[in-house]
């Protein structure tokens, strides 16, 4: 378990950090999120000692000490190898480092390299590879030696959607396994799939914390998918819709001003009538990220 | 210390495998052998010109016999008779030929041929034929033992040289000098790959950001030392290549004249380069490297990797030129000062060292300041080694060393 108290941290005049508090629990995955510049890369460098800080960070009830280094897999925001090294040297070097066997982490690398569907051998220099390949090559760095606390910077950046579930598959089984996960990513599609715990910074404040689901739900579920032969004009006039967005033929995204007006909507439009969709939810990460950040803004 | 042994391991690995060590450790070699080769095909022509071009034959087998045994390089092997002589010379294949001829009271030898014999070889057969006559004139006198022993008593020439007052020539001087130039240019030759190979390794890895994904491995003082000390093997092998082609070329060449004309001269260069003069260019080395290192750690991005060592590069070039401007003063004030002061008395010190002017204390003193020196920057470094890693400004070179040691 990781526990972040009251972290705070300034470069000069700028505060980076303003007592910034949470705990990513073992076996969870927590997303942290933010715009650029919102603190999320000083939270990791925090985390992993590469800058002094004020508040207290434990790992498992403790300071992180280098001893604790071998449990960490940390993949940064920019992606960086030793291009000159064949994958299996850059592997076992980096493994090592970790106080891994090399021999132990050889017989592993042909498995990794298959499970993220690498496009070269072990034998293949890393400058040879593509840059989405050498993603995959830093994220196998990350993961082989089998950590419990994982810190992954941005790490679907440049993946397609096929690797990105290579990847989001790779976490889900360190999470069954146990690993502590923190990640941070600007893609809200993947931290609404993948965390369990969501950690918003806006400028060095923590503005969003807590379970993922409870955070949208406390949103509310003001968001109507409706499928109806009424036109959009028709429903724009209903008492509590803020704003009507056509999807596709008859079908619409409702925006409520209030979670209740979902059953007056239903008895008004829908009635005893057939319809292939009715659904109320909450609002989407990305609109919550939106809004937050808009808020700030303002 | 597993860590640091992974370091070490690989970063020497990786770096003995570069382009630029295998140029740099194998270059001089591929020289020294390119200066061999000619000198081996003058080696062997001089051999070749010494090849006998007389011929010995005579009318007893047992006096030629005799002659070869004891001089076989003057003499044809080959030809054992006047008929086989004779077609020689007028064939060209040698310049002439003498005819030995012994009889009862006489030892006759006449040179035949188209050019003069050698001097050498003329002595030779003089001196042959003297003792061939000398015998036969005792046999012929019927002198007994004793009377043969007076009558052969040779004249005794000895020299007795008081050296200290026949010293014309000091070659050891010659030597020293050489000694001397050798050691600061292969000093300054290593520190300059050197501290270019460290800077821009530590600069490609800052701009490439793995320093990252190590750091969240071990900490920034085992990584830096770990660097320092493969960077040092690297620095021996590349020594000990140098000393290992050395002799190999010195073997190879033993028996060349070049070599053995001046055994004493070279045997004096080596005596005055190995030991505390190497000493001296591994530790200066050792601490140029260092500050390679930070000046690596200093760059922004990873495309200034190649410029990062140029601060360092231009402190070594300003000891080397000054050492070589003040080498006929070894003397003086400024040229003992400079002995003892890290940077610079890596280029000093070992001249006063092989010239003979300073006493043991003093290179104690110095090496001390030197090690010291690098202990201290090695710890100091070390410690904001993260710091200089990990920030990023864009700033000015001092302002930037600077953000670096205060990086929290």
């Amino acid at each position: 378990m990781l526990e972040i108290k009251n972290l705070h941290k300034d470069f000069g005049d700028l505060t980076a950090l303003s007592n910034v508090s949470f705990t990513a629990q073992s076996g969870h995955i927590t997303g942290l999120i933010g715009q650029n510049g919102a603190g999320k890369s000083t939270t990791f460098h925090s985390i992993l000692n590469f800058i002094n800080y004020d508040g207290d960070i434990k790992w498992n009830n403790h300071k992180i000490e280098e001893t604790d280094f071998n449990d960490i897999g940390y993949l940064p925001e920019e992606r960086s190898l030793m291009i000159n090294l064949t994958v299996e040297q850059q592997i076992i070097y980096l493994a090592r480092l970790k106080n891994k066997k090399a021999n132990a982490i050889k017989a592993k690398i042909d498995v990794w390299l298959n499970k993220f569907d690498v496009k070269g051998s072990k034998k293949t220099k890393i400058k040879s590879l593509s840059k989405g390949n050498q993603q995959k090559i830093q994220l196998i760095c990350t993961l082989i030696h089998e950590p419990k606390l994982i810190i992954l910077d941005e790490p679907f950046s440049g993946l397609d959607p096929v690797n990105a579930d290579l990847l989001k598959h790779e976490i889900m089984l360190a999470k069954e396994n146990g690993a502590t996960i923190i990640f941070s990513s600007h893609n809200m599609q993947n931290v609404q799939e993948l965390c369990d715990h969501l950690v918003m910074l806006n400028s060095g404040n923590v503005v969003l914390n807590g379970n993922t689901q409870n955070i949208r739900d406390s949103f509310g579920k003001t968001k109507l998918y409706i499928s109806t032969e009424k036109s959009r004009e028709e429903l724009l006039w209903l008492n509590h819709v803020k704003d009507v967005q056509t999807r596709f033929k008859n079908h619409y995204l409702i925006n409520l001003d209030n979670e209740t007006a979902g059953k007056e909507i239903f008895d008004k439009v829908i009635g005893g009538k057939y319809t292939d969709q009715f659904s109320q939810e909450p609002p989407t990460l990305d609109e919550i990220f939106k809004m937050k950040a808009g808020e700030h803004i303002e | 210390m597993n860590k640091l042994w992974v370091i070490i391991n690989e970063t020497y690995k990786s770096q003995l495998k570069s382009f630029t060590f295998l140029i740099s450790a194998f270059l001089p070699l591929i020289f020294a052998v390119l200066i061999m080769i000619p000198l081996t095909m003058i080696n062997n022509n001089e051999n070749n010109s010494e090849s006998p071009s007389v011929a010995l034959v005579s009318n007893q087998k047992t006096v030629r016999d005799n002659f070869i045994k004891n001089y076989p390089k003057d003499m044809d092997k080959k030809i054992n008779n006047r008929e086989k002589a004779q077609a020689a010379v007028k064939n060209g294949d040698i310049d002439g030929y003498i005819f030995l001829n012994v009889n009862n009271d006489q030892v006759k030898a006449t040179y035949y041929g188209n050019d003069e014999a050698d001097v050498n070889v003329k002595t030779h057969v003089m001196k042959y034929i003297s003792l061939l006559q000398n015998n036969l004139n005792n046999k012929n006198a019927n002198l007994n033992a004793h009377q043969a022993k007076i009558v052969n008593t040779q004249p005794k020439y000895d020299s007795i040289i008081h050296k200290h007052t026949v010293q014309k020539y000091n070659e050891s001087d010659d030597a020293k000098h050489l000694a001397t130039n050798i050691c600061i240019f292969v000093m300054y030759f290593i520190l300059i790959i050197y501290s270019s190979i460290t800077a821009q390794t530590i600069a490609n890895e800052k701009g490439s950001k793995i320093i990252e994904v190590i750091f969240s491995s071990t900490t920034a003082m085992k990584y830096f030392i770990g660097k320092i000390i493969a960077i040092a093997g690297l620095i021996m092998t590349q020594i000990v290549i140098y000393i290992i082609s050395g002799l190999v070329v010195y073997q190879i060449n033993a028996n060349s004249s070049l070599i053995k004309d001046n055994q004493h001269f070279i045997n004096l260069i080596i005596k005055s380069l190995l030991g505390t003069p190497l000493i001296y260019t591994v530790l200066g080395i050792i601490l140029y490297v260092i500050l390679s290192a930070v000046c690596g750690a200093l760059v922004v991005k990873a495309s200034d990797a190649s410029k990062a060592a140029q601060p360092v590069v231009l402190i070594s070039i300003l000891g080397f030129v000054l050492s070589n401007t003040l080498q006929s003063i070894p003397n003086s004030l400024i040229y003992k000062i400079c002995s003892y002061v890290p940077l610079l008395s890596n280029y000093f010190m070992p001249t006063r060292i092989i010239n003979g002017t300073v006493g043991t204390s003093s290179v104690l003193i110095s090496i001390l300041i030197l090690v010291a020196t690098i202990v201290l920057i090695t710890w100091f470094i070390g410690r904001a080694y993260k710091g200089l890693m990990l920030q990023n400004s864009n700033n000015s070179f001092l302002i930037r060393l600077r953000d670096g040691f205060r990086y929290k």
